[in-house]
């Protein structure tokens, strides 16, 4: 913590390495530092990164008294090891390798001019940070698993062994959930050749003799209130009682796909049965026709049933081919003539489940080919099953006693059922959040009872970047409530949720952030004096993190947050701020830029950029040595959705030319860190632009991109193209004033 | 929509474990993707081998692989099963069915039967053993042994040469005929062949003449050279043997004014006889070397498998042209005690390689040639379009 008491003393240490000095005068930049800024102490370095050059840092700061660091060498993303001084140290680094130097015509004006405007900016942003002071709350390190499957009872048992308390729930009188009704499960281990031994009874006595969890079954959640770290879970039994938890974990699983929906594939005749159905009778010991109680011994199975197909379930369950797989064993086990026949569409076996595949290929009495069931009916004894476009040629008709359905998996949380007797433009937030949401959690939060999804009702944040994490903080998803997965991949998931449950916990206690900005200790402050209760901060949060009283005034919890600024970007008032990052301090870095009069020929515009995808491409433009236009600053945000409008505002008035917004890609496949940042960067855009049409500028000044991370070859065309556009218009005519 | 087959699957693992014991063990690993298909050379562009054949034998269709001509219009390159990502080796499932077909295709249920396994050889042989030894009880010239020059009509006279092979070769070749029937009405029945046949039977002649699918393989690319030597070398061994039959009975029948045997090595006649003879014996002892040292040497794997109607074949081969090459030296070298006993194996292994013919691997040229009319006569044996053109 930096001692309020002490004065501030800023110290600039230009480093002329990695091609910088080469590339700029040095002292032309010092000369912004010392008599533009007037900072006590400015050193240059030829290389500040070695155990010299940080030597020279390290003794001001204990000697000299620096207490602020303004690095101008290369890019945050590196060497932010070596130039570590403690997290009370304020430090600023001032990229002029990565963004001037590496990408820019050496020794050339413009490229001066856009080192010296990036040394201003960064010392413009230091002088108006303010230490942060990180908010503390007392964390309850006890977690909540939800649903007592495998995903649920191996989450516990994780948490458990890691030293935490587990409150494990389970709607049902018996732990173990659907497994419980597997003969076997699929291979789990080297060489995941063959269905292995159920071990689920086992794995819930682990469970149940764990002192560390205590087990609810027949329970329910009636509601969750608070935040990560002091979550209220009042459950129901036929009794309430309420629960505190630091963080929970959402194992609530999968529901097989309703069959009945598949008369087309024979649902309906009596020895056309599910995959659930079938595993049961397995399980059960015999495998015999439900219509005749005679052995089944040639099992024809369809894969895809209802899955892959924009009638049913649009996505394939990953599953459901393996299972099929393991079942045809099962046929073959039972008689040795018996046959097993699977038509699939594609047959997917991710993983180690290949080895399986090719193992039960090898049976001859297992026969396979891709194809298009058209029809199942039943013919005198048997059933025959009408295929077309099959690799036999073209269509076929097969015969069998038995036909199962594969059908795929659907998350707990999904249920079209639910509806909310209102019309739309009269539903709340939270109304809107439980249509086709199954009550499972019944949060009490302002914006919604159950968690927002991606897509198909399955709980998830960010798919690739994020797994586990859901939208909202502190409750993580694991198993096939997530995606549809088998056993064994849910035993992973279940453990990583359970880290990510525990992680909640740890860095709540000491203030900080989790994903994706883990360890962040600023919390964004509200000047409620001046809030004129909008709701927009509260609305556009993707987390959901802020309640409200009645009135509307916000209500923030700080552990829900994720540290973003969407809501500094979406209030009007400017009340929302963070010590490291706020309104004010964006805008002192823009008012420090030097703008040259219009008759200087020059130009300039600003590149608002996201600091999680298009930072790095923009670092990675330089590290290729790509060039692009020195008359664009780029000025790193959190996230674009923290943009505030005052800052289009500011610069205009400024004389910059044109804004530039480079962010993730939106929509459904977003990538988007904070889920609807660049959205709704986007759709505040839409707005502005409007506003420039009545200030007589053209629309055109600003500009919204999106840039994934690899795209960093498009940068050079994305900023170039934009600033031939700026040239074709005339300049801002507030230059100067 | 295509049309329904009218018959419908009921899947069963029979002929697919025939296939498999019969050198297909591959055969369960194949999962349809294709590249079999594409990296032939020989393929045609619809339709392509061996894909389909792949599904087929791992459903056991029996039915569908047997009326499939494309089954013999495999060359057994071997490029497939080189390209095949699983391990599945289409060109090897091919030469198993195609080894089925031998028995499937068979006139004769005993006959089948017997070649089918390695232990019934020993009464494949002993039946022409015992017929050649009949006659030469019968018909053999008192003390041949010791005759001089050293002849071996003193032993098996022409006349009787011609009274065991004639009415063998007239039994094989009536064999042959009911087996191409019965294979050509299965051809037809699944797809109907309507233009003219003979130019077909040319143009197919002709391509296995030049050994035009043989000499696409990349895999099996020595394969050209070896059989190319074997196929012809094996002709000239043939014309060698009717030439002598045909002076023979000419001079028998006072055509000509000599007679083969007692004419000297300068006339012009036996000269002919006698390059032509040994000209093809040195190409055929070479083809089928080379064969025997791919198939069982350090390549074998790239030849492709080779189950018993592939070693019957070649033995029985290989045996008839040494054994054939060893009584020409021995009688030149003038040992008789070798020589008549070399040339007793010799006429036991060649009545063998010509009664047999249809029921073993020798038929091969009966159902892929067949197969190849029908494909010229159906257009599914044009060549395949390159990138070039």
């Amino acid at each position: 913590m930096v001692d309020e008491a002490k004065p501030v003393k800023t110290g600039v240490y230009i480093c002329s390495g990695c091609d910088i000095g080469a590339s700029v005068d040095i002292e032309q930049l010092k000369k912004v530092a010392v008599s533009e800024a007037k900072v006590p102490v400015c050193k240059t370095h030829e290389f500040f990164c070695g155990a010299d050059g940080v030597g020279v840092i390290k003794n001001d700061i204990v000697t000299d008294g620096v207490n602020r660091v303004v690095i101008a060498a290369c890019s945050g993303r590196v060497n932010y090891d070596v130039f570590d001084f403690g997290e009370d140290l304020m430090l600023e680094r001032v990229d002029l390798r990565e963004k001037v130097a590496w990408s820019h015509e050496p020794n050339h004006e413009d490229t001066l001019m856009l080192a010296q405007d990036y040394l201003r900016m960064g010392i413009a942003k230091m002088k108006s940070m303010e230490p942060v002071v990180p908010t503390l709350d007392t964390m309850d390190e006890t977690i909540l698993v939800i649903g007592g499957g495998v995903t649920g009872i191996t989450a516990a048992r994780n948490a458990a062994l890691a030293g935490h308390r587990v409150h494990l729930v389970e709607k049902t009188a018996r732990l173990g959930g659907w497994a419980n009704a597997f003969s076997r499960t699929l291979p789990k281990k080297s060489p995941f050749t063959t269905p292995e031994e159920n071990d689920i009874a086992q794995r819930a006595r682990e469970v149940e003799t764990d002192p560390f969890i205590t087990i609810h079954l027949n329970t329910t959640i009636k509601s969750i209130a608070g935040s990560p770290g002091m979550f209220d879970a009042t459950l129901l039994n036929g009794k309430e009682i309420t629960v505190r938890a630091g963080s929970i974990v959402m194992a609530t699983g999968w529901k097989p796909y309703d069959m009945s929906k598949l008369a087309h594939l024979g649902a309906g005749l009596p020895d056309v049965v599910s995959a659930v159905e079938f595993e049961q009778m397995a399980a059960g010991g015999s495998i015999k026709r439900p219509s005749d109680g005679k052995p089944a011994t040639r099992v024809l199975f369809v894969q895809c049933a209802g899955s892959r197909d924009e009638n049913h379930l649009p996505y394939c369950s990953s599953v459901c081919c393996s299972v099929s797989l393991k079942q045809a064993a099962y046929v073959r086990q039972s008689d040795p003539d018996a046959t097993a026949t699977i038509v699939y569409k594609d047959m997917r076996t991710p993983g180690e489940m290949e080895l399986f595949y090719k193992q039960i290929q090898q049976d001859p009495g297992v026969f396979m080919t891709k194809g298009d069931v058209r029809k199942v009916e039943r013919e005198g004894d048997e059933l025959i099953v009408t295929v077309d476009n099959s690799l036999l040629g073209g269509s076929v008709k097969m015969a069998a006693d038995m036909v199962v359905l594969a059908t795929g998996l659907v998350p707990t949380t999904y249920d079209p059922t639910v509806t909310v007797d209102k019309p739309a433009d009269q539903m709340t937030d939270r109304d809107k959040f439980k249509v086709g949401k199954a009550p499972i959690l019944n949060l009490t939060y302002r914006k919604g009872s159950e968690l927002p999804d991606l897509k198909y009702g399955f709980a998830d944040s960010h798919f690739i970047c994020f797994p586990y994490e859901t939208q909202r903080t502190g409750i993580y998803a694991a198993g096939c409530v997530r995606h549809p997965m088998d056993m064994s991949t849910a035993i992973n998931d279940a453990a990583g949720a359970a880290l990510k449950a525990i992680q909640c916990i740890k860095l709540g206690a000491q203030g900080k952030a989790v994903h994706p900005r883990a360890g962040d200790q600023s919390y964004p402050e509200f000047y409620l004096h001046r809030c004129t209760q909008c709701k927009r901060c509260t609305e556009e949060c993707p987390f959901g993190t802020l309640d409200e009283d009645e009135k509307g005034t916000p209500k923030p919890n700080p552990t829900r947050c994720r540290r973003c600024g969407v809501c500094m970007g979406a209030c009007p008032e400017r009340i929302i701020n963070f010590k490291n990052y706020s309104v004010p301090m964006i805008a002192s870095m823009i008012k420090s830029m030097e703008i040259p009069d219009e008759f200087s020929g020059k130009r300039r515009a600003i590149a608002f950029i996201c600091e999680n995808d298009a930072m790095p491409a923009v670092d990675m433009a330089g590290i290729m040595r790509l060039k692009y236009d020195p008359e664009i600053r780029v000025i790193p945000l959190r996230c674009l959705g923290s943009l505030n409008l005052v800052w289009i505002a500011d610069a205009l008035s400024a004389g910059v030319d044109g804004i530039l917004m480079v962010g993730c890609k939106h929509g459904d496949d977003y990538q988007c860190h904070f889920i609807k940042g660049s959205e709704l960067a986007n759709y505040r855009m839409g707005k502005v632009q409007e506003t420039l049409s009545r200030m007589m500028l053209e629309p055109e000044r600003i500009q919204v991109e999106s840039l994934a991370i690899s795209e960093y070859q498009r940068l050079p065309e994305i900023i170039n193209k934009f600033m031939a556009a700026l040239r074709a218009m005339e300049p801002n005519p507030n230059k100067g004033f | 929509m295509e049309d329904i087959e009218a018959t419908t699957i009921r899947p069963s693992a029979g002929f697919a474990r025939r296939i498999i014991e019969n050198g297909g063990e591959t055969l369960k690993k194949c999962f349809q993707c294709g590249n079999c298909s594409v990296v032939c050379e020989i393929s045609p562009d619809n339709e392509p081998f061996p894909r389909k054949e792949m599904i087929w034998a791992q459903w056991g269709l029996k039915d569908k692989l047997l009326a499939d001509g494309d089954v013999w219009l495999c060359h057994q390159c071997n490029d497939c099963s080189t390209h095949c990502p699983r391990g599945a080796r289409p060109g090897d499932v091919m030469a198993a069915i195609r080894n089925i077909s031998f028995y499937q295709y068979s006139t004769s249920p005993v006959m089948a039967l017997l070649m089918s396994k390695p232990s019934y050889l020993a009464v494949l042989l002993l039946a022409p053993a015992a017929l050649i030894f009949g006659f030469i009880n019968i018909a053999a010239k008192k003390g041949f042994m010791d005759i001089k020059p050293m002849q071996y009509i003193n032993m098996m006279p022409e006349k009787a040469i011609d009274l065991a092979f004639i009415p063998a070769i007239i039994f094989s070749l009536g064999a042959a005929y009911l087996s191409v029937k019965s294979f050509w009405r299965a051809l037809n029945a699944n797809k109907p062949a309507s233009a003219p046949v003979m130019p077909a039977i040319i143009e197919a002649a002709i391509g296995v003449l030049r050994h035009e699918k043989l000499r696409k393989c990349i895999t099996n690319a020595p394969r050209a050279t070896s059989h190319l030597l074997t196929m012809y070398g094996f002709i000239a061994l043939m014309a060698t043997t009717s030439m002598v039959a045909m002076l023979y009975w000419a001079h028998v029948f006072g055509v000509i004014g000599f007679e083969y045997h007692e004419i000297g090595l300068s006339h012009p006649a036996r000269l002919v006889v006698k390059l032509v003879g040994n000209v093809g014996a040195i190409m055929a002892v070479t083809g089928v070397t080379l064969i025997i040292m791919r198939r069982y040497g350090a390549e074998g794997n790239k030849a492709g498998v080779t189950g018993y109607y592939d070693s019957h074949f070649i033995f029985i081969l290989y045996v008839a042209i040494i054994t054939g090459m060893l009584a020409e030296l021995f009688r030149v070298a003038d040992i008789p005690s070798l020589g008549f006993g070399v040339y007793y194996i010799h006429l036991v292994f060649v009545l063998s390689l010509l009664a047999y013919a249809p029921f073993s691997k020798f038929a091969h040229l009966l159902y892929r040639f067949t197969a190849l009319v029908h494909a010229k006569m159906t257009q599914r044996d044009r060549a395949r379009t390159t990138a070039a053109n």
